[in-house]
């Protein structure tokens, strides 16, 4: 799983509340993404088992609504987020201080 | 209210074009599950503005157009194949008996009648010639029941890139062989990529009743299509 920024703010939104239905609407606002990104992303997660859908049908007073599909992290797409986002945070961290070194180095 | 629901039906237009970018199987549920949140949108109470509600709403359902190219273009066709099925490879025209009589001898299993077990063969066979017309090797043919239908499908190492193999018109030129196939069989699902093509022929079973009628989605998407 490569992870880009994109992918990196859904799973955000994911590990914020774990046990939170996402709808996807809402996840598109937390996420700030469009849903022609958001969605084909859910699909992959979901083909990798990261990541399970389930029907929800709206509650009467809500005029007749459809069902809506909401979604949720798996307990291995949980572990795995954490992962993938504690090393891209390491990986960050090294650049910043990979550049920020010789910089310094250099002024003597 | 009402200019809600008019700005609901271009949405789901939109979003019904959007769907039929993608394979069949999946296309209906997709319908279902993009629109569902049209009126979550429609009503976000954290947009002041209506008008930005309808322009988000609009540009949500547009959007999809471009995801769905993106989405992965299959369910995972060889997953549901069950035990019950028969196989058979073909690497040339000399393979097409064999072929034919497992169709037929499979279908006739299952109880499908006559003349539509010939159009199931008849199919089955346009889409292997393609296979031996565009591809050096064969293919794979499987053939098996499930619940109320029966289905063949072809594997083999093509990758289609005429679009207009995609469409459900006749094409001009070519092509006329998977237009063929698309009138006799009840479903069509083609998934394919450089990996190589799939292709999924399904037939009611008499008696399955009118189950097709909301169940197998239509080209024109007639399950819950904006009226």
């Amino acid at each position: 799983m490569k992870l880009t920024g994109p992918l990196e703010r859904v799973l955000r939104v994911f590990l914020a509340d774990l046990s939170a239905r996402q709808y996807g609407y809402e996840l598109m606002k937390a996420a700030k993404l469009p849903s022609g990104t958001l969605y084909p992303m859910l699909a992959r997660l979901e083909a990798e088992g990261l990541v399970t859908s389930q029907w929800e049908p709206q509650p009467q007073d809500a005029g007749g609504r459809p069902p809506r599909k909401y979604y949720q992290l798996t307990g291995e797409g949980a572990r795995v987020a954490r992962l993938e986002l504690a090393q891209a945070f390491k990986a960050t961290r090294r650049i910043t201080h990979d550049t920020g070194r010789p910089a310094t180095g250099s002024a003597h | 209210m009402s200019s809600h629901s008019r700005v609901q039906d271009l949405a789901k237009y939109l979003i019904l074009r959007a769907c039929r970018r993608l394979p069949y199987d999946i296309r209906n549920e997709r319908y279902r599950e993009w629109t569902a949140e049209l009126p979550a949108i429609l009503d976000d109470p954290g947009i002041r503005f209506p008008g930005r509600r309808v322009a988000r709403a609009l540009l949500y359902a547009a959007d999809h157009y471009r995801g769905a190219r993106k989405l992965p273009q299959t369910s995972s066709p060889n997953t549901t194949i069950q035990a019950n099925g028969g196989l058979v490879a073909f690497t040339g025209r000399a393979d097409f008996p064999t072929v034919r009589a497992l169709i037929a001898d499979r279908a006739k299993q299952a109880g499908v009648p006559a003349s539509s077990a010939i159009d199931l063969v008849i199919s089955v066979s346009e889409i292997i010639a393609n296979t031996l017309m565009y591809t050096s090797s064969g293919g794979l043919v499987r053939v098996w029941q499930a619940e109320d239908e029966i289905l063949c499908q072809i594997d083999d190492t093509g990758y289609i890139t005429d679009p207009s193999a995609w469409r459900e018109r006749l094409a001009p030129e070519g092509c006329h062989g998977l237009w063929l196939v698309r009138q006799i069989c009840d479903q069509v699902d083609i998934w394919t990529s450089k990996a190589g093509t799939t292709v999924r022929l399904h037939m009611r079973l008499p008696g399955a009743g009118g189950v097709g009628a909301d169940a197998v989605p239509s080209q024109q998407g007639s399950e819950g299509r904006p009226q």
